[in-house]
């Protein structure tokens, strides 16, 4: 493996490492209902309206999980060692909130989680996938 | 364990479809659970409806003993943790719990969440309750009776109060749970048992013996080609087996030229 596709990988792998790290944290606070935040006011409830249904934001999650999966799995088949580890954070941070500010997190949190810990499980196989087939390609 | 073909083949796909059953699942029953809350709501709106039906008459009468029993009889029905009739003046007129009757509605409710519509809460006794309140209204027949004196232009009578216990809600959701579980780890087994199966049958198998094959090759063993080996991976072995047995020839041949020529290697050397 050349040095700069090591670096590479390397650099992949930590931020990787790190975006995990950023989702378990939030994950720890979203299990406990966001316990250390004030709750919101009933202005700024106001001010963001009505909260989407349950069903709508499980067709959501849905959606989002299938196409990540289905996305790293295709980066996996071509070899790419790139990975979106922070967007993946946001977006799973973002269904916490939107299942907390619409009263139903305690229900829907494994299903968030679950999520997150798939999608981070097979990025962060893709990039040591990705080190793999390089350390092979070496060794012939 | 990343480097076997195995690993690679199968670690993504049980890690993808695992964690995808279990999103839906997850989702599933929160979404299951829901609506059998709901559901249990409207049976229970559905039920204090009959209550207040059943304790017109009595109420048109101002039948307070008759209206007593009817709370206390239906507050005594298995999985009811309470029926409470409170007055417009916000005291608990009837209740089937004893000692909470003419105290302020404040004082004998524990939970008071939601005046009106449905609450889920623990009950003084550590049950969770299920609790929904329901408005007596003021009909034609209750004001203009001789006995009674509320106003027509009074709305609400008071409010019945009824609260189900969740037992029988909770023990269907259990239910309802391992059922799914269980299902679930038959897909999962299934789904992941099937995928690693048959790519063992179709691909781990054959490569495996193609690499102990080339491995035989290459230590010039005399091999013949694994009779499973068939489609890519068979002509694949027979081409090394070619290239094998022209490379051997070849080999050969350049050993006899050069025992046969004269003149060659120890005379060059010379």
């Amino acid at each position: 493996m050349s040095s700069a596709n090591a670096t590479m990988l390397h650099k992949a792998m930590i931020r990787e490492l790190f975006g995990a790290a950023l989702f378990l944290g939030i994950s720890v606070l979203a299990v406990r209902n966001f316990a250390p935040f004030p709750p919101l006011s009933e202005e700024g409830r106001a001010m963001l309206g009505r909260p989407p249904s349950q069903e709508m934001l499980a067709a959501a999650l849905i959606v989002y999980s299938f196409s990540a999966i289905v996305h790293i799995l295709a980066r996996m088949t071509s070899g790419s060692p790139k990975a979106g580890p922070f967007a993946h954070a946001g977006y799973l941070t973002a269904f916490y909130l939107f299942f907390h500010l619409s009263g139903i997190l305690p229900e829907n949190f494994w299903a968030v989680f679950a999520a997150g810990v798939t999608i981070f499980a097979l990025e962060t196989y893709q990039i040591r996938n990705a080190d793999g087939e390089d350390d092979d390609q070496e060794n012939h | 364990m990343y480097r076997t073909l195995s690993a690679r083949a199968v670690v993504p796909v049980a890690v993808a479809i695992t964690g995808f059953v279990v999103i839906c699942c997850v989702l599933l029953y929160a979404s299951m659970k829901k609506d059998m809350i709901d559901g249990a709501f409207a049976q229970e709106r559905s039920l204090a409806s009959t209550v207040i039906k059943s304790a017109h008459y009595t109420m048109l009468k101002a039948d307070r003993e008759g209206l007593a029993n009817i709370v206390a009889n239906i507050g005594s029905g298995e999985g009811v943790e309470h029926v409470r009739i409170i007055n417009s003046a916000g005291a608990v007129a009837f209740s089937s719990r004893k000692g909470e009757t003419a105290l302020p509605v404040e004082r004998a409710v524990a939970d008071l969440s939601a005046a009106r519509g449905g609450r889920l809460f623990i009950n003084g006794e550590g049950n969770e309750v299920l609790a929904i309140r329901v408005p007596i209204p003021n009909e034609d027949s209750c004001s203009t009776a001789a006995c009674h004196f509320h106003q027509a232009a009074q709305k609400e009578l008071g409010v019945l109060d009824i609260g189900l216990s969740t037992k029988p809600l909770r023990g269907n959701l259990a239910v309802m749970r391992n059922r799914m579980l269980v299902f679930c780890l038959m897909i999962l087994v299934l789904t992941i048992g099937g995928v690693a199966a048959l790519l063992k049958r179709t691909v781990f198998t054959p490569v495996h013996q193609l690499t102990e094959f080339s491995d035989g090759l290459v230590a010039g063993e005399p091999l013949e080609i694994p009779h499973h080996l068939g489609g890519e991976l068979g002509r694949l072995a027979k081409n090394l087996k070619q290239s094998s047995e022209e490379l051997k020839k070849a080999r050969q041949l350049a050993r006899h030229e050069s025992q046969a020529a004269p003149g060659t290697g120890a005379d060059v050397q010379r």
